[in-house]
């Protein structure tokens, strides 16, 4: 007679006689203490365990990453239910010891147990021992035992490896005054610490994982599946926030041409544009020679910044988006505080157009670099902190630790400087001119917009290019490139024609073609914050594309029609209306406030 | 029109802007020399970092050309013309070619030494 567990049968089973799997018979045979068979209150017989669906995965592996979730959720009744009713037990009795024993710092118990647990080839017992003794040593040395540590790094730890420097520094160790010195000499957190467990975490790598199953395993699972789901996924616009129980995916169609948002402001062709890092506002700059700031809440113009003698090509927002840096080709690079809109600085010390500048990691310190052979180091209080002679710079960006710089040069390389020391590194060639470059935020790829209208994408770990994106035009006119996306997943450009494209980084599609834009797109900008690439172009007009429906940028419920930024709806033809706006809106110009000039 | 990338020539025999020392021709790309109604001239087979203006129709000593004046992309100030439409057969072959009237432009390498 046989009972199905828990209460409803599985839909399509026959309750009557449900076929008893083979590894019931396994079950009974199992090595581990317990009963494999459940005895049912009021019967006498034993009743077979009964599965309700086969699964691809070996039982006994599923059966213990669920204790070991059971274990660290602090189940303890339903852990030892589980280990009794299935037959199965997480660790056995020795490897349960070499546990307890390294996390109480047993370091006998500890060493015996590694002989007997076994692990195969000979070295890896030397690498597994000296991880222990290691430990041991640094715990001597916290407790201030310094004979008898001196004797573990002499008889021991120096028979177990052949790394005469990783030998040095333990033994420099010794020197360490106090206990603090010894933690940030050798970046251990002391016995009472976390140190202990990283030591079982470090030898689990020569341990059979059958025998001690990694730690948490199964979240490890869950995250490389919901990691794979984005990877795969075609847009990745929007966070994974769906949980376990659905696969992530972005909309069908990322951004949804309906959604889009024109903004009107400048009296001539928009070169720059760019989302502060806190997706408060938006600065554009312009061949009017003024920038704008505009909130991203309702795209008003906050502030509008005027002072340069020549068209602003570059901008920059500080990290904590408290100021802001134009370039320009008067030579000049200025300096505007956000929150007022005041000229705070203009630094002179190029002899050419600037073409680029970016902030060092701190809101003190930015670089830039010009068409006349210089790369300079400003301080924001107006003084020059370095510069360096350089190819002509025709772009520049900064890696997010402020380690690496990559100038792309006139003669088609891009030219990778150590930015701490400000010395070259290596060269990267192109066929072509490179006009623009953009640095995804963890440093592995660069892009190279190139004259012949390739998007070319380097990793910088190989140093080699790994894609090539087509099918926007360009010529002449310097168009940037940009990452977009979560994780910048998606490559974005604009083209001669008034077209966005939109290209998935991983896998090359063309994912989108956005077109709004009447002339020559110049610049993008992506913003996590608010969801959504922003675009200006030679049609005096930026436009917002919010990636989703419903994203933070997205304000179509309020007005239901794609809008400008004085409120106004968008029409096709906007050129006259935007010269009237704007000689009206000239008078609200800032007048710029005493700047500091320098003598060269 | 948008933010036109800056062409460098290195070498010498750079023609550039009289007035903000953009650099516009090579003397290697020179195809002949001219004393026109408007002064020396010299006809290049092309230029960089220039703008060219709207068409205009004009008749020179040489004939009636379809032109467009073209304009340094750094400070806007007129340097030449170029040609697009020649009616006369013997002067198509400067369609596509550029003048540079010779006062407006100067070899940056061989009054500086360098570029």
């Amino acid at each position: 007679m046989t009972l199905s567990l828990g209460g409803a049968h599985a839909p399509g089973e026959d309750p009557a006689a449900p076929a008893p799997r083979s590894s019931d018979a396994d079950l009974l045979q199992s090595p581990a203490p317990g009963p494999g068979l459940r005895r049912y209150p009021g019967l006498d017989q034993e009743a077979p365990r009964v599965c309700l669906r086969e699964s691809q995965f070996d039982e006994e592996q599923v059966v213990r990453l669920l204790l070991q979730e059971l274990h660290d959720r602090g189940f303890a009744d339903t852990f030892a239910q589980l280990q009794r009713e299935s037959g199965y037990t997480l660790e056995s009795e020795p490897i349960a010891r070499f546990r307890s024993s390294i996390l109480a710092g047993e370091w006998g118990a500890v060493e015996q147990a590694l002989l007997t647990i076994g692990i195969a080839a000979q070295d890896s017992a030397k690498a597994a021992l000296f991880i222990v003794k290691r430990q041991q040593f640094l715990e001597l040395l916290e407790a201030r035992q310094l004979k008898q540590a001196l004797l573990i790094l002499q008889n021991e730890l120096s028979t177990l490896t052949s790394d005469t420097r990783q030998l040095h520094q333990l033994s420099s160790l010794l020197m360490c005054p106090t206990p603090e010195d010894l933690r940030t000499a050798a970046d251990w957190d002391g016995g009472s610490g976390r140190s202990r467990f990283l030591v079982l975490e470090s030898l689990q790598a020569y341990i059979s994982p059958g025998k001690m199953v990694p730690v948490h395993r199964m979240e490890t699972l869950f995250g490389q599946a919901i990691a794979h789901q984005c990877n795969t996924c075609r847009y990745h616009v929007r966070p994974a926030t769906q949980g376990l129980y659905m696969d992530h995916t972005c909309a069908e169609t990322a951004f949804p041409p309906e959604l889009q948002i024109a903004l009107t402001g400048h009296g001539d062709e928009v070169w720059y544009v760019c989302f502060s890092p806190d997706g408060r506002y938006l600065a554009s700059g312009s061949r009017d020679k003024t920038c704008i700031i505009w909130d991203t809440r309702d795209y008003s113009i906050v502030h509008r910044l005027a002072g340069h003698d020549g068209e602003v090509s570059y901008l920059a927002w500080s990290p904590d988006c408290r100021l802001i840096v134009s370039a320009s080709s008067d030579k000049t690079l200025r300096l505007w505080d956000v929150e007022s809109g005041e000229h705070l600085q203009t630094f002179r010390g190029h002899a050419e157009t600037v073409a680029s500048c970016q902030w060092l990691g701190d809101s003190n310190r930015f670089v830039s670099g010009g068409l006349d052979h210089r790369i300079i180091i400003w301080s924001t209080n107006g003084n020059i902190i370095k510069q360096i002679s350089s190819p002509r710079v025709h772009d520049l960006v900064v890696s997010a630790d402020c380690r690496l710089l990559l100038v792309a040069d006139d003669k088609s390389d891009i030219h990778a400087y150590d930015l701490t020391t400000l010395t070259f590194m290596y060269n990267l060639e192109e066929p072509a001119v490179v006009m623009s470059l953009a640095l995804s935020a963890d440093a592995q790829y660069c892009l190279a917009e190139l004259r012949s209208g390739e998007l070319h994408m380097w990793d910088l770990n190989t140093r080699m290019r790994i894609r090539t994106f087509t099918g926007h035009s360009q010529g002449n006119y310097v168009i940037r490139c940009a990452f977009a996306g979560l994780d910048d997943r998606l490559v974005a450009t604009g083209s001669e024609d008034g077209t966005m494209f939109v290209w998935n980084r991983d896998t090359g599609r063309l994912l989108a073609q956005l077109k709004g834009h009447s002339d020559t797109i110049n610049v993008c900008s992506w913003s996590s914050k608010m969801a959504a690439l922003a675009t200006a172009a030679d049609d005096k007009t930026i436009r917002i594309w919010p990636a989703y429906h419903g994203a933070p940028s997205d304000n179509s419920q309020q007005s239901g029609r794609p809008r400008t930024a004085d409120g106004s709806d968008v029409s096709e033809d906007d050129d006259e209306d935007d010269d009237d706006d704007n000689q009206s809106v000239g008078s609200e110009m800032h007048s710029a406030s005493a700047s500091i000039h320098f003598s060269n | 029109m948008g933010y036109m990338h800056q062409v460098f020539f290195g070498g010498k025999g750079v023609y550039a802007c009289r007035d903000c020392h953009t650099h516009i021709a090579l003397r290697s790309r020179v195809e002949s020399r001219y004393t026109g109604q408007y002064g020396r001239a010299i006809l290049f087979i092309d230029v960089v970092n220039v703008r060219a203006g709207s068409e205009d129709k004009r008749s020179m000593t040489t004939g009636v050309h379809i032109v467009r004046d073209i304009y340094c992309m750094k400070c806007h100030k007129y340097v030449g013309w170029t040609y697009i439409k020649a009616f006369e057969p013997d002067q198509r072959f400067k369609e596509g070619k550029f003048i540079l009237e010779r006062e407006l432009v100067y070899d940056v390498t061989r009054e500086w030494g360098v570029c």
